[in-house]
């Protein structure tokens, strides 16, 4: 998801992701992840001059994260409804 | 670690190759070739010359995961074919920590029989348990060398097409290790030749303690063939039939590994019952308790064997079932 705003190195991948999701990712689970991104074609690296290689989403990757997107719109939806039904049930009760 | 302290010197962004080496060593040669470089820049942007335990820890686990993955443990990234051969080995390595179980079990109930009371049936269940034990360790090593026997003709071709050059190092160790087995086994046979029965059997210190050398140096070399075998194993190209073989082998073997822990755990039963005082002359027996030091080892290893080769079992029918499913 941090890579749909923009190409990013490791370092700025970081960054994003604990601005946004507040996590801090360690490095070795950050480069995991960035490994079996890339194996599956949704990420791939760009040049670089220096030693921190940026990656950006790919087209394949774009829609795997459309189709997260769809399906984690879809299990909020489900959670404001039930949630709606639990308010409306204790206004009920009082 | 003296590298890294050596990288700190340029904490921020500076060189640290050989720094990143080291912090790095937990993960694949060829992932590190691809994507070591950057890590360690990241880590030396992230962290400089101090990184955390916590981070050193999270590189240890992502090195082995990584690992995993390539070897085809866990993860898909290498094809079904691979994936299925991992579990197959992992089978194999459980096996090999299974004999060294299973030795230490054969000594540990040397003469158990003579132990048991006479004429009373006291004999029957633990001689059927442990004749159980035994011919279903005979029929093991049958189903180990019908895989080896199945893999032979692939081992050749992979001999023949230079691949020894890259498992020469693995049996060059396994064959030193033997040797030494070997001369250990001689030297040890000329000793006890020259002692009584009693000094051989924990009367001498000094030859005790040669003998746990050598059954150390016989673990060793076990592990030794047992790490060629698999080096090698990985780099054996097999049609897909003979996988298919393999795969049902170390099924059954793993099967063969259920019966042979349960033979155990009713002998033991059977002679905790009739014959409690056996259970209490190894080194590590207590007076009056059926828990022998000794045999709780040997039998929690056959265990962690087991549960290891229930893993690779594991692996091999997910991937068969994602084929299938396919």
């Amino acid at each position: 998801m941090s890579l749909a705003g923009g190409a990013k190195h490791g370092h700025a991948l970081l960054k994003d992701i604990e601005g946004f999701a507040g996590v801090r990712l360690g490095p070795g689970a950050l480069y995991g992840a960035i490994t079996r991104l890339e194996e599956r074609g949704l990420i791939e690296p760009l040049e670089s001059d220096d030693r921190r290689r940026p990656y950006q989403i790919t087209s394949a990757g774009s829609q795997a994260l459309a189709d997260s997107v769809v399906q984690m719109r879809e299990l909020v939806q489900v959670g404001q409804a039930r949630l709606k039904s639990i308010r409306t049930a204790t206004l009920r009760l009082a | 670690m003296q590298t890294e302290e050596r990288g700190g010197e340029d904490a921020r962004g500076g060189t640290h190759q050989r720094a990143g080496d080291v912090r790095l060593r937990w993960y694949p040669r060829s992932w590190r070739a691809r994507y070591g470089d950057e890590l360690t820049a990241l880590l030396d942007q992230e962290y400089g010359a101090r990184l955390p335990p916590k981070m050193r820890l999270g590189l240890v686990t992502g090195g082995l995961q990584q690992r995993a993955r390539q070897s085809g443990l866990a993860g898909d990234s290498v094809p079904a074919a691979d994936r299925i051969r991992a579990g197959a080995l992992v089978v194999l390595a459980a096996w090999t920590a299974f004999v060294i179980a299973g030795a230490s079990f054969a000594k540990f109930s040397e003469q158990f029989d003579e132990a048991l009371p006479h004429g009373s049936g006291a004999h029957r269940v633990p001689d059927l348990a442990f004749t159980v034990l035994q011919t279903t360790a005979g029929v093991a090593a049958l189903l180990v060398v019908a895989g080896a026997l199945l893999a032979l003709p692939a081992f050749v071709r992979f001999l023949r097409t230079g691949g020894w050059a890259s498992v020469r190092g693995h049996f060059v160790r396994a064959l030193i290790s033997t040797a030494l087995v070997g001369a250990g086994l001689l030297a040890l046979s000329a000793w006890a030749h020259h002692l009584t029965a009693q000094q051989r059997n924990s009367g001498l210190h000094w030859y005790g303690v040669l003998f746990l050398f050598w059954a150390v140096l016989v673990v060793v070399t076990v592990t030794l063939w047992t790490v060629a075998a698999v080096a090698t194993a990985r780099r054996v190209e097999l049609p897909g039939a003979i996988l298919g073989a393999e795969a049902a082998l170390a099924a059954a073997l793993t099967l063969a590994m259920v019966v042979m822990v349960g033979a155990t755990a009713v002998w033991w039963a059977a002679m905790a019952k009739d014959a409690p005082g056996f259970l209490n002359t190894s080194p590590g027996g207590a007076p009056g308790s059926p828990w022998d030091l000794w045999l709780v080892v040997t039998v929690v290893l056959m265990l962690l064997a087991l549960g290891a080769a229930a893993v690779g079992v594991a692996r091999e029918v997910r991937v068969w079932a994602t084929i299938r499913s396919d």
